[in-house]
């Protein structure tokens, strides 16, 4: 059979055979298919609607009714996702952004990250210093924040007394005894995540910390999620037993806090929802002794027209107690500049306003509507609102004085040429698409008198074109502004004399490279800006000088590739002994053997001089320190360390 | 690459007729020699051994179906392998084969070439009179050596229909040649 002809061999060669078993897998697999790409298709691209609200005249018996006419026309009648796909897609692409965000932020500390909950490990400490009397104990509450207003005590992550130190590192509050080589810490307490309420958690970074002046007595501001602030008083007589005494729960997550003789202010962001039928879900809740309550209709101010869906929430408690005592909430109103003084709090209302139009030419501008509310035992009450040009870019830009309001605004003139709409007869109905579109920014000045409102005097356009408000300080009779032209690092630092509100003067420097993002007086006339260099990515501390006619750098410390807070509660300054302390993060770990350092300077009134580069755990916004009686303390992450410290008188 | 342009290849000495040879051809080469000798390991020294006798014979053969060329090839090896090896290892479905094809066809082994050509010729002309389907499935059956279930598979027929038709086909040959002058 060997030798059979070729043809007949060929004829017989057995194909290439799909098996039947796997054409009937490839049918099955793509009959299912078929099956799920239909129903599965049609789950995934069918066009989203929303169910439409009720009609507004709906809720015209609601004591909120006027609040819902305002958000009523902004409920969104077309669904956020368009189909099941996009909010599937946006889902992933979130989840997948939180996770590499998540996994970079895994090496962004090199020891183990700002939120520890190990028990602390003491750094190196040298000779010993003096023995704190009364070892551990409760003493007597001293002030080591940098308050923007005397008396109006502001939060922080450290607190101290004479006997300890109190840091929060995240849900984590720790308790070290002050003794200089020896300094332990005595106890800790973390705030647990728990429901605070239905639906409302603790969150995992609390936010503020103050410290009665009896030293017992520590109130914990935290956020939860679901929108809700949570305040918690607790007990830290003996530190190895912490208890939590009283709670109480604010609508809206929170802002600010201060502590004003004795009262806790609270001040929260709260952002209405769309079901006008459920109170809880567009007015804020307040735990006013029985549970949480709307915040009362009167008790709610509001423009004449909506300019941003949310409201600020202002709170006052008594801060032993936590016991409610009045509240009042601005619906359509900012919170990012919020001023506080011993007895008002500021709000802004930024928007932007057309003031001219010709032809195809319009000229718009920002203003800012700046509303006070004050605050004693008599409650709150409103004040008018007063109105200037600019945006008022953070809380240091503005200053209650002598009975006048100090503000530095930013302005922005916006010049725009857009086509011009016209109906079927040529008249014109309106602006059509922007052709081109250009700013100019700059800076004023106002005071502003309390008792009328009006403004007494101004200082327009001081700033050089273009350049834009970076930092503000206002001391007394005096102002001091740095204003920056950031696209090319410079800026000019202005020294304003207020003393006679009727003949401002001012001096400025001349360009100087970097630009200051705080400004500190330093209480003897000098003037100290911490900010960024020549370059990004660079830290420079300048000190500046008031001379006859113009305002002179005296000395800078800048150092590069290194990123630093510019969180102010961060910095640590002691204008009595001229120290200023920072946290830094470095590019280079080398430079200071690691990449977290805490930096500590010197004024001598000559020059800036490094004292301390220490390297500390946790990121730069939540190291702290403080010097106590020879010993400079700094706190970061899990980690604590006490460096003795001799300075010349 | 084409059959014709692989032969040219041989002609022209070029190895890389091998290598398409065996790309083109490889696994059925090896299909066949693993059904006579059931064993990966043999079946590829045949596929081997097959490039190698190919590459002899070609020129000055210029075969005008080379799959059919190199499967006489692969089945040739094979064969003489299975013979070489014991009793213990051998097909079973080999010694059926055998012994079916013994009931119709003449020994010739000891006789000689004439007489083994005589009777290819024979066995050739029997299946140019054969109709197709039966054709092919005698030449699986009796030259590629495949089972009755697999060819009663890819020709879609029941398992009886194609042992019965390969009775009749076996009949037929064996009186084909005893009217042709061979004695069975």
């Amino acid at each position: 059979m060997g030798n059979l002809d070729e043809h007949f061999v060929e004829e017989a060669a057995p194909q290439r055979r799909v098996r039947r078993g796997r054409l009937a897998a490839v049918l099955v697999a793509a009959c299912l298919a078929l099956v799920l790409l239909i129903p599965g298709g049609y789950y995934l691209f069918t066009p989203l609607t929303v169910e439409q609200p009720p009609a507004l005249s709906d809720f015209e018996e609601s004591e909120y009714f006027p609040i819902i006419s305002m958000l009523y026309d902004y409920t969104p009648r077309t669904p956020v996702y368009k189909n099941n796909f996009d909010r599937l897609l946006t889902n992933f692409q979130n989840g997948i952004g939180n996770l590499l965000s998540f996994v970079t932020n895994l090496g962004s500390s090199s020891s183990g990250g700002d939120i520890q909950y190990a028990p602390p490990a003491a750094g190196d400490v040298g000779a010993s210093g003096v023995l704190t009397p009364n070892l551990g104990k409760p003493g007597e509450y001293v002030e080591i924040t940098d308050n923007q207003v005397p008396n109006v005590i502001e939060a922080d992550l450290i607190k101290r007394s004479s006997t300890r130190i109190y840091y929060l590192n995240g849900r984590t509050l720790y308790i070290y005894r002050i003794d200089g080589e020896k300094t332990e810490c005595m106890g800790q307490y973390t705030l647990s995540i728990e429901k605070a309420s239905e639906n409302v958690y603790n969150s995992s970074r609390t936010v503020d910390m103050y410290l009665s002046s009896d030293d017992r007595t520590v109130t914990l501001v935290s956020t939860c999620y679901n929108s809700y602030t949570k305040i918690v008083n607790l007990d830290v007589s003996d530190p190895e037993s912490i208890r939590e005494t009283d709670s109480i729960l604010i609508g809206g997550s929170s802002i600010t806090t201060r502590s004003v003789d004795g009262k806790l202010l609270v001040i929260t962001n709260f952002f209405p929802g769309h079901n006008y039928s459920e109170e809880s879900s567009f007015v804020p809740q307040i735990d006013m002794g029985s549970g949480l309550e709307s915040i009362p209709m009167d008790s709610i101010i509001y423009p004449e027209s909506m300019s941003t869906r949310r409201y600020t929430v202002v709170c006052q408690v008594d801060q032993a107690t936590l016991n409610y005592e009045g509240s009042a909430a601005f619906f359509s109103y900012t919170t990012e500049s919020l001023f506080i003084s011993g007895n008002s709090i500021y709000l802004m209302r930024t928007y932007r306003k057309q003031i001219s139009q010709q032809g195809g030419v319009a000229i718009h501008k920002l203003f800012t509507d700046i509303s006070r509310l004050s605050f004693g035992k008599a409650g709150f009450a409103f004040h008018d609102p007063i109105t200037v040009e600019g945006a008022v870019n953070n809380r240091y830009c503005i200053d209650e004085y002598n009975d006048m309001l100090r503000v530095v605004t930013e302005t922005k003139t916006t010049t725009g040429i857009y086509k011009v709409d016209v109906d079927e007869n040529g008249n014109e109905i309106g602006l059509g698409k922007p052709i081109s579109i250009a700013s100019d920014t700059s800076a004023n000045l106002y005071c502003i008198d309390l008792a009328t409102g009006e403004v007494i005097n101004e200082v327009i356009g001081f700033a050089p074109q273009d350049e834009t408000v970076e930092s503000v300080r206002f001391d007394g009779d005096f102002a001091y502004v740095c204003t920056a032209k950031v696209v090319t690092m410079t800026d000019p630092v202005f020294f304003f004399d207020l003393s006679d509100p009727m003949k401002i003067t001012y001096k400025q420097t001349a360009e100087i490279d970097g630009y200051s993002s705080s400004l500190i007086s330093m209480g003897d006339g000098s003037l100290l800006g911490i900010g960024v260099g020549k370059e990004w990515g660079s830290l420079k501390i300048e000190v500046y000088r008031e001379e006859e006619r113009r305002v002179v750098s005296i000395c800078s410390f800048e150092l590069k590739d290194c990123t630093y807070s510019s969180n102010y509660r961060a910095y640590y300054i002691d204008r009595k002994k001229g120290l200023i302390g920072l946290g830094i993060r470095l590019d280079d770990p080398k430079k200071f053997g690691d990449r977290q350092v805490y930096l500590l300077l010197h004024f001598d009134g000559e020059s800036l001089n490094v004292l301390l580069a220490e390297p500390l755990a946790g990121y730069c916004d939540y190291q702290r320190g403080v010097y106590i009686d020879g010993f400079f303390y700094m706190f970061g992450g899990n980690q604590y360390k006490v460096v003795p410290l001799s300075l010349t008188e | 690459m084409d059959d014709e342009r692989i032969v040219a290849l041989y002609f022209e000495r070029a190895e890389q007729a091998i290598s398409e040879t065996q790309r083109k051809y490889g696994n059925y080469c090896r299909a066949i020699a693993r059904n006579i000798l059931c064993d990966d390991g043999e079946a590829e020294e045949c596929e081997n051994d097959t490039y190698l006798r190919a590459w002899n014979a070609i020129p000055p053969a210029r075969p005008r179906f080379l799959r059919a060329f190199l499967s006489k090839i692969t089945r040739h090896l094979a064969l003489d392998r299975y013979a070489a090896k014991t009793a213990a290892k051998r097909n079973a479905s080999l010694c059926t084969i055998s012994e079916e094809l013994a009931t119709c066809l003449p020994d010739v082994s000891q006789g000689d070439s004439g007489e083994q050509l005589a009777l290819s010729d024979a066995i050739n002309r029997f299946l140019s009179e054969l109709p197709h389907r039966t054709r092919v499935i005698f030449v699986r059956r009796y030259f590629y050596l495949l089972s009755m279930h697999e060819i009663a598979r890819d020709l879609r027929l029941g398992e009886s229909h194609v042992k019965v038709l390969l009775h009749r086909t076996r009949n037929a040959l064996r009186h084909f040649l005893e009217k042709d002058g061979f004695c069975l």
